[in-house]
């Protein structure tokens, strides 16, 4: 292992996923290929159906049963996840590698105050602690409540979506994972709470150090939070790099595409670029690149051969035989 | 020019109860609304969940009754009219919400949704029908073959195609979107942007678009209006509004907004980081008293009226109280 590799927390290698449904085989995931580093935001985005959901879940073994992982590995530490049996899982899930949810009111329980609630959490993995109240109020003032007490007597319905976000997030840190994986954290939320909760991850990173894998359909959100974003299409990552590299250079045309239909600058009435076609069937995905039959500058190679991730810009990987250009 | 629509001091209140008959409050949903949109305007309106948003449009469809207040369609109050006139009413405002999967049919074939509202206000002979259907799905550019398709069959934005096409069959002066783009993905969304732009240069219809997505509304809507908790607390031209932000809540929407610019310098999130205030807004006073950042005396215990920034651009805030007050302000108190 070179010393570059080292800097690595957890390594997604050749990842091949695939679900077995009524009209044929789904080839969901096809050769992923993830590296996330110690301490950084990593953002994974595509649109819907394009496979981040399955591959944060894939991480921890957590895939619907009409799914089977063919091929890959997951390597935390250098360890494979995949080769673990469920009871080794159980003990790294939530300890080690922690998931937060898009909807707070469904992962928490509606039945039980957030005190029992934390406590049941803290237990599993540590089993009885004496300093379980100030634990608990310590996590709880960490992601930002003023007055955790009596948020340790509430029961999730009297919380709003962003504070169950908040108590969800307290829970997830509670046993100090290195890897927290935020499957769609602030689609649920209102704009204003979304930019609180944003800015309370990157707090969080920044106070414990923690590896955060930002799973998002949302470009903004991903330049708002993350360090490197990797983008996904059709099961397969296309590009990653450097956030704010990528989004101001995309080498990949699928993220130029992407970037480009954002109503963000475009005078009104002017037409906004759209990417023609639509999203691929993965029953019966396109041979080569998936994104060749949508792309502009697509060759005859393309639809032949599947591209590589290799470098094209510093840090910058992209999947393509004719990325484009940079730009001024 | 004669507005299309005109919203005038709308109220909707709900009263909550305990048991049957005891009650326990009231619940302002929509407080004291006006505004006005006219033909071949995109009239865009913002806010969070719960702040009357779709209260406030269920109301100008008639979907709901409105506690006080008007809302007239080409001068004619929606809420009194009857039979034959009220018919003609509900043809010329259509709706468009944000789930498609939800507002169409699962038991129908896309050509049977958008024949519905056609064979209901009888406005195709039966021979001509089909060909109208298949015009309409070319219009928002669906292939003759999903004509036989079910909602399942279709993507979410080909369903949203086929609920532009209802809205649209029958020719209605103003649409009403309620988070048209919401459950889209980026690239689906810029093509239904684009179809909803074209369809208002060809026909010169209205939109009332409602939305809680900012970069959206600046690409889309003419008159953007912002709403918090019932009330509109600022309104103007969208370039205007986005510009020159004049109430503390629109400064505080805007400077939230995940994006960022090709050209921009800054990822940065500005907004402060705070627990949501448990507070609740004073009786009398201004709603957005608990959150604002630069809140009075007098805030507590006065609801400052829209107070006029620009020609057409209001505000309601203390802040610009050295402005005129706007005129449909006085009118409501």
């Amino acid at each position: 292992m070179t010393s570059s590799e080292t800097a690595q927390l957890l390594d997604v290698l050749h990842l091949k996923l695939i679900f077995r449904t009524v009209e044929g085989t789904l080839q969901a995931l096809d050769d992923v290929e993830l590296h996330i580093r110690r301490g950084e935001i990593l953002g994974l985005v595509g649109e819907t159906g394009s496979g981040k959901s399955v591959t944060a879940l894939s991480i921890l073994k957590m895939i619907p049963e009409n799914g089977r992982i063919v091929e890959g590995q997951v390597l935390l530490h250098g360890s494979d996840l995949l080769a673990e049996n469920e009871e080794e899982l159980r003990k790294i899930r939530g300890a080690k590698v922690a998931v937060v949810f898009q909807d707070p009111s469904a992962s928490l329980n509606p039945v039980f105050t957030i005190r029992t609630q934390m406590r049941d959490m803290i237990f599993s993995h540590q089993g009885e602690v004496t300093d379980l109240e100030d634990r608990s109020v310590r996590l709880l003032s960490e992601v930002g409540f003023q007055n955790p007490k009596r948020i340790l007597d509430s029961y999730p319905h009297e919380l709003s979506g962003g504070m169950q976000q908040r108590v969800a997030l307290a829970m997830a840190l509670s046993c100090s994972p290195e890897l927290l994986i935020a499957d769609e954290p602030t689609t649920a939320l209102d704009v204003v709470t979304q930019a609180q909760i944003l800015a309370l991850l990157k707090r969080i990173r920044d106070a414990t150090g923690t590896s955060i894998l930002l799973i998002s359909h949302n470009l903004g959100v991903v330049a708002m939070a993350c360090d490197r974003v990797a983008v996904m299409y059709a099961g397969c990552i296309v590009e990653v790099g450097p956030t704010e590299q990528v989004f101001r250079n995309p080498a990949h045309h699928y993220t130029r595409g992407l970037l480009n239909a954002l109503p963000r600058m475009a005078p009104k009435g002017s037409g906004l670029p759209v990417i023609t076609g639509s999203i691929p069937s993965l029953i019966n995905p396109p041979t080569g690149c998936r994104f060749h039959p949508r792309c502009p500058s697509a060759t005859e190679i393309c639809g032949r051969e599947r591209p590589k991730l290799e470098t094209s810009r510093p840090d910058q990987l992209v999947a393509c035989y004719h990325p484009a250009g940079e730009k001024q | 020019m004669n507005p299309l629509l005109e919203v005038s001091n709308l109220k909707k209140y709900f009263t909550l109860r305990s048991g049957v008959f005891r009650r326990v409050g009231t619940v302002k949903a929509v407080d004291g609304v006006n505004f006005s949109i006219y033909p071949q305007q995109s009239f865009g309106l913002a806010g969070e969940t719960g702040c009357g948003k779709t209260t406030l449009a269920k109301c100008i469809l008639r979907i709901m009754q409105p506690t006080s207040g008007k809302v007239r369609l080409e001068g004619k109050n929606i809420h009194l009219l009857k039979g034959q006139e009220l018919k003609n009413a509900r043809r010329n405002i259509q709706a468009i919400f944000q789930n498609p999967l939800m507002s169409l049919d699962p038991r129908m074939t896309a050509s049977k949704l958008i024949a519905e509202p056609l064979k209901t206000h009888k406005v195709s002979p039966n021979e001509e029908l089909y060909a109208r259907i298949i015009d309409l799905m070319r219009t928002v550019g669906l292939d003759e073959e999903q004509a036989q398709k079910y909602p399942h069959e279709l993507s979410g934005g080909q369903n949203q195609r086929v609920a532009i096409a209802r809205a649209l069959s029958l020719n209605p002066k103003l649409i009403v979107l309620d988070e048209p783009t919401s459950s889209l993905d980026v690239s689906v969304q810029a093509q239904i942007l684009n179809l909803l732009t074209e369809i208002q240069r060809e026909t010169g219809l209205g939109y009332l678009f409602i939305s809680h997505d900012l970069s959206v509304l600046r690409y889309f809507s003419d008159v953007l209006s912002i709403m918090y908790l019932g009330g509109i607390v600022e309104i103007g031209p969208s370039n205007s509004v986005f510009k020159n932000p004049s109430h503390p809540y629109t400064q505080l929407l805007l400077s939230s907004i995940p994006e960022f610019t090709l050209t921009g310098e800054s990822f940065e999130v500005k907004v402060p980081e705070r627990v949501e205030i448990l507070e609740t807004p004073p009786e009398n006073g201004c709603k957005f008293y608990p959150r604002c950042p630069v809140r009075m005396e007098k805030c507590k215990t006065n609801d400052p009226p829209l107070y006029q920034i620009d020609k057409e651009h209001h505000a309601a805030c203390f802040l610009h109280d050295n402005k005129p007050v706007a005129f449909y302000s006085e009118s409501n108190s």
